[in-house]
């Protein structure tokens, strides 16, 4: 649930930033440099002022009551699009940047980027929430403390190495250019997330 | 004023104005059903969205990043 008085200017203090500087660290040891299309100061606020638009335009949409409160999915799910919105769709602008070894752009490495950081700011909110929620059970709480969301385990991989993480960012990233990246479908996706990560430590622990 | 009951003034003065309140009653009908329709199928999305329903809000949730296995 969210409140209107919520300072959202933490998810990027607290969630976003160690994920920002994770993914630049990362990057140079591969020879890529990455930092933010605008300044540090200028993403958190296009971030944030994005989450509100994103979240009034999906709550007028879909609830009777668009006042009404939101659940720990629907929030990610809109974190997620509101990081990965395109400042310009014709210039392919995301909030990042990427230039490879030879110093010139990597327009598809800006797109997988911040899709990478949208999911682990998605995934940091959901595991606040499981932590922070009396109701969720001490033994899901441990094993989110010890290993986070878990990853659902891949059914049918073919030839592909890729885990469920990889895939589903592809998907997402597929979805978005056919413009297709919606906010209920991706809470579906953060909630079967959740739910599988409940169930494996509920088996861990019989 | 009518004079005579001439084919122009019977269009003018009777068929006219009677076309245009039922077109305004017609009118008049349509947006309600309309809304009403709007409304009973945004009840049923609403409730399988089930937008408020959780157990906390954000404002009592202690923020923390992405937690990763330690072989990571």
């Amino acid at each position: 649930m969210e409140n209107k008085d919520f300072d959202y200017g933490k998810i990027w203090d607290i969630i976003a930033k160690p994920e920002i500087d994770r993914i630049i660290s990362l990057s140079s040891k591969k020879g890529l440099q990455v930092r933010l299309y605008e300044s540090e100061a200028e993403s958190k606020k296009l971030l944030i002022s994005r989450y509100i638009t994103e979240r009034d335009k999906f709550k007028k949409s879909v609830m009777l009551n668009p006042k009404g409160l939101s659940d720990r999915h629907k929030i990610a799910a809109l974190f997620y699009v509101a990081f990965t919105y395109k400042m310009d769709d014709k210039m392919n602008k995301f909030p990042f940047i990427v230039f490879d070894k030879n110093s010139s752009r990597n327009v598809d490495a800006d797109t997988i980027i911040t899709h990478n950081v949208a999911y682990d700011i998605s995934i940091g909110i959901l595991e606040s929430f499981a932590l922070s929620d009396e109701k969720t059970p001490e033994i899901f709480k441990d094993y989110v403390r010890k290993n986070g969301l878990g990853e659902p385990k891949i059914i049918c991989n073919g030839k592909t190495k890729d885990n469920y993480e990889k895939q589903t960012i592809k998907q997402l990233i597929h979805a978005q250019r056919e413009n297709k990246l919606s906010v209920a479908l991706l809470s579906n996706i953060f909630f079967s997330i959740d739910n599988n990560s409940r169930l494996v430590a509920d088996l861990s622990n019989p | 004023m009518i004079n005579c009951p001439h084919r122009t003034n019977v269009i003018y003065y009777i068929y006219i104005p009677m076309i245009k309140t039922l077109a305004e009653e017609v009118l008049d009908i349509m947006p309600r059903n309309m809304a009403d329709y709007n409304q009973g199928h945004q009840n049923k999305i609403d409730e399988l969205l089930k937008l408020d329903n959780d157990d906390i809000t954000i404002k009592q949730v202690n923020l923390a990043p992405r937690r990763r296995p330690e072989s990571e």
